[in-house]
């Protein structure tokens, strides 16, 4: 769960109530690059939003995330000490 | 090709790493090199990607670019941050100049601040030999694509 504090938590919400005009956009698979409540762009790789929002925005919480129809992947798994 | 070797201590297989900002935040201007830190590191075979403990990423002055769900060793989920990081280790000349790490928000080991998972071990060949008490991770290229 993410705090409203959270630095990410307005490009999230941004993320998702765009997330099906994306897929309809037929963007399923791509990456979007959102900073504040803003789409600005959408990649073929995480790289290519990644090297895109360091040039437009800077060192700033900017999101990028790829487009799917499942809200969340499954976890990821890290068996470490806990 | 270069090649990392150790020994392997009660806690692990034990490394020093560098952590510093991904080459895309360098190169775009965003970010600068010299925040680089070094760190202690613990392979840890059983996680799927690299994880750096609570604290490190402000360090290094990181934002995070995205949020996961990280599954624990007890079945616990936890959302964490996500991070792009450049990655060495100095000691062998092994390069990850765009690795996508998580942070740890709820743990901590008192045996490294970065835990090094598969997805840096993806790229070489690790070898734990625990009759001798040595590991090796070599690589192919100094420069892994990550």
């Amino acid at each position: 769960m993410i705090h409203a504090s959270d630095p990410l938590a307005g490009p999230l919400a941004t993320f998702s109530r765009h997330q099906g005009d994306l897929l309809e956009a037929g963007h399923a698979g791509k990456w979007a690059l959102v900073y504040g409540d803003t789409v600005h762009g959408v990649f073929e790789s995480r790289h290519g939003g990644l090297a895109d929002g360091y040039r437009r925005f800077g060192n700033v919480p900017f999101l990028v995330r790829e487009v799917q129809a499942q809200a969340r992947p499954s976890p990821t798994r890290w068996f470490a000490d806990s | 090709m270069p090649i990392l070797r150790g020994r392997i201590r009660p806690e692990g297989a034990l490394a020093t790493v560098t952590i510093g900002p991904s080459l895309f935040a360098v190169e775009s201007g965003a970010a600068d090199a010299a925040r680089t830190i070094r760190v202690q590191a613990i392979f840890d075979t059983g996680a799927d990607i690299t994880v750096l403990q609570e604290g490190v990423a402000e360090r290094v002055g990181l934002f995070p670019h995205d949020v996961i769900d990280v599954a624990g060793m007890h079945g616990s989920t936890a959302s964490c941050h996500v991070y792009d990081v450049h990655l060495t280790f100095p000691d062998a000349g092994i390069v990850f100049p765009n690795l996508t790490v998580v942070e740890s928000r709820t743990t901590s080991s008192a045996h490294g601040q970065v835990l090094i998972g598969r997805s840096v071990l993806w790229k070489g060949v690790f070898v734990y030999d625990g009759l001798r008490h040595t590991y090796s991770f070599e690589t192919p290229d100094p420069a892994a694509t990550s």
